[in-house]
């Protein structure tokens, strides 16, 4: 099937998405074991949120239907990157840092998506599945509306796998910066994991520009239930800088890369 | 004795050497503490019956961060590495216990940790809430030392989690799993209060609970009975993980030996 496609980036990503997923699937038992545990996972914090809505009814005007929608958004996003575009991150930073970027280097094809591609994540299609439960029961989306919500999760899956290039490539620039990366990816995870409605004024207004979390866990549940032109050419304008500048950032770095010695190979 | 001293010395001055790692933590700290202040100004107005005031319920959650921040990440991960490769089989032919070579180490780290999210933290907190003290300041003394047996108590758990490796085969599941509980089960996410009775009652019943709630709660409800309570259920469940943890070792060591390492 991959041969019968004419374009070659897309027949090379065809390829090497196969390759991945059948890499993934071999481990029949770990994929079933991690695709159950993350839905059970996902369904155990809203329990806990479930709770606090039980106490409060309503938080700052949201319901726990707006917040169960924010949550399916964050978590299909995150699956997007998760399954797609998983080298983007730790991936990233762990072959620079161990000077293993060679590989990538020497194939005849573009570096960037050579390793954003390479991996996938078992558990994100246990985000996916729960994502898809959670937005479905939260009975926010209808049939005018999905067009809203199918751009909210290109936004999302934009900011998670623009984030990633970015903090996978932090290495290129201050070495053993791994970790940092990862602690900095968990506090935007951190942030998009509560309702977005708490913050207000000046947290909001950064949350939606500088470090764009509330992209997802804010404006997307403000769009659902009005939707507004100006609002959401302003998440594209913001998903599509973040998108391009970490593509930079990325390109910038590699040309401080230095090679590791170690000698391996690459499929 | 002394070489677990060591042991933990020896985290303890890795850590000392990690400071960007330190410095992430810090941020995220400072950040996750501005969430919580977001979070309680706006349900903090409502009247609930949740018992807490402000400067409590982001105390509570500075003690409740500081748990999770001031851990070693991928413990489980380092184990679940060492039973698959069969170096775990190396490790067991050191002079020490690898149950509690792991617990040193991960109790060194949080000597360094400890007091750095701590100063950190309450500077953060004296910043949004303009130098205002929770309830029961006092109990520090009393609460640090508890947070080390909490912290004894969750590496127990991550331990057990990567040697459950042996029948699980991938332990990260398990790790989700168990975090989650942390969070909801353990208040680190939020006061148990926050819960219907029935799910609090649960809760505390649960080691989660012992390692999280009852230690982090005495910052606004101490008293020495509660104090004691807490330090009996740490107890309790840091025998029964000790327990359970030396049993799967056991089965492990068998397994390793019959099929050569």
């Amino acid at each position: 099937m991959a041969a019968d496609i004419k374009h070659p980036h897309l027949r090379f990503l065809t390829r090497l998405y196969k390759t991945a997923f059948e890499q993934t699937l071999s481990l029949k038992a770990s994929f079933i074991l991690r695709v159950l545990f993350m839905i059970v996972n996902n369904l155990i914090m809203l329990i806990g949120w479930f709770a606090v809505f039980g106490t409060f009814k309503t938080i700052n005007g949201w319901t726990f239907s707006d917040f169960m929608f924010m949550t399916g958004l964050v978590v299909t996003s995150f699956s997007i990157w998760s399954i797609f575009f998983r080298g983007a991150g730790i991936y990233t930073a762990r072959l620079i840092e161990y000077g293993e970027l060679d590989t990538y280097l020497l194939a005849p094809k573009n570096i960037l998506l050579h390793t954003l591609c390479s991996q996938t994540d078992p558990a994100g299609f246990g985000d996916l599945l729960s994502g898809i439960i959670l937005l479905t029961a939260s009975g926010l989306v209808s049939f005018g509306n999905v067009g809203i919500l199918l751009f909210c999760l290109i936004v999302g899956a934009t900011l998670f796998v623009s984030l990633n290039i970015f903090l996978g490539s932090l290495n290129f620039y201050t070495a053993d910066s791994t970790d940092f990366g990862e602690r900095l990816f968990y506090l935007f995870l951190n942030i998009t994991g509560y309702p977005g409605c708490i913050y207000g004024g000046t947290a909001k207004l950064i949350l939606i520009s500088l470090l764009p979390a509330g992209l997802i866990s804010i404006l997307p549940v403000e769009q659902m239930h009005h939707a507004n032109a100006t609002t959401l050419v302003w998440m594209f304008c913001i998903a599509a800088l973040a998108l391009i500048g970490s593509v930079l950032f990325f390109y910038a770095g590699l040309k401080r890369y230095a090679s590791g010695n170690k000698i391996g190979g690459k499929l | 004795m002394r070489k677990y001293v060591t042991i933990m010395r020896t985290a303890a001055a890795e850590q000392l050497l990690r400071m960007k790692s330190l410095m992430a933590r810090l941020v995220l700290l400072a950040v996750m503490l501005a969430v919580f202040n977001a979070f309680w100004n706006v349900v903090g107005t409502e009247k609930t019956n949740a018992d807490i005031s402000a400067v409590n319920f982001i105390w509570y959650l500075l003690l409740g961060a500081i748990l999770q921040f001031g851990r070693p990440e991928g413990l489980h991960r380092r184990i679940e590495e060492d039973v698959r490769s069969g170096n775990i089989a190396y490790l067991m032919m050191r002079p020490v216990s690898f149950i509690g070579y792991k617990c040193c180490e991960s109790l060194g780290t949080f000597c360094v940790r400890l007091p750095v999210l701590l100063i950190a933290g309450a500077g953060i907190i004296s910043f949004l809430t303009n130098g205002a003290l929770p309830s029961d300041i006092k109990a520090l003394p009393v609460i640090i030392p508890l947070l080390f047996g909490s912290m004894l108590l969750l590496s127990l758990g991550t331990v057990f989690i990567g040697l459950s490796t042996l029948y699980l085969q991938d332990s990260l599941p398990l790790f989700w799993l168990v975090q989650k509980g942390e969070y909801i089960l353990g208040g680190l996410f939020f006061p148990l209060t926050f819960y219907p009775d029935a799910l609090f009652r649960f809760a505390l019943a649960t080691p989660f609970g012992a390692a999280g709630y009852r230690v982090t709660s005495l910052i606004y409800h101490y008293t020495p009975e509660n104090a004691l309570t807490a330090a009996l259920t740490l107890g309790f469940w840091i025998t029964v993980m000790t327990g359970l943890n030396h049993f799967l070792f056991y089965i492990l060591k068998r397994k390793v030996s019959v099929n050569g390492g």
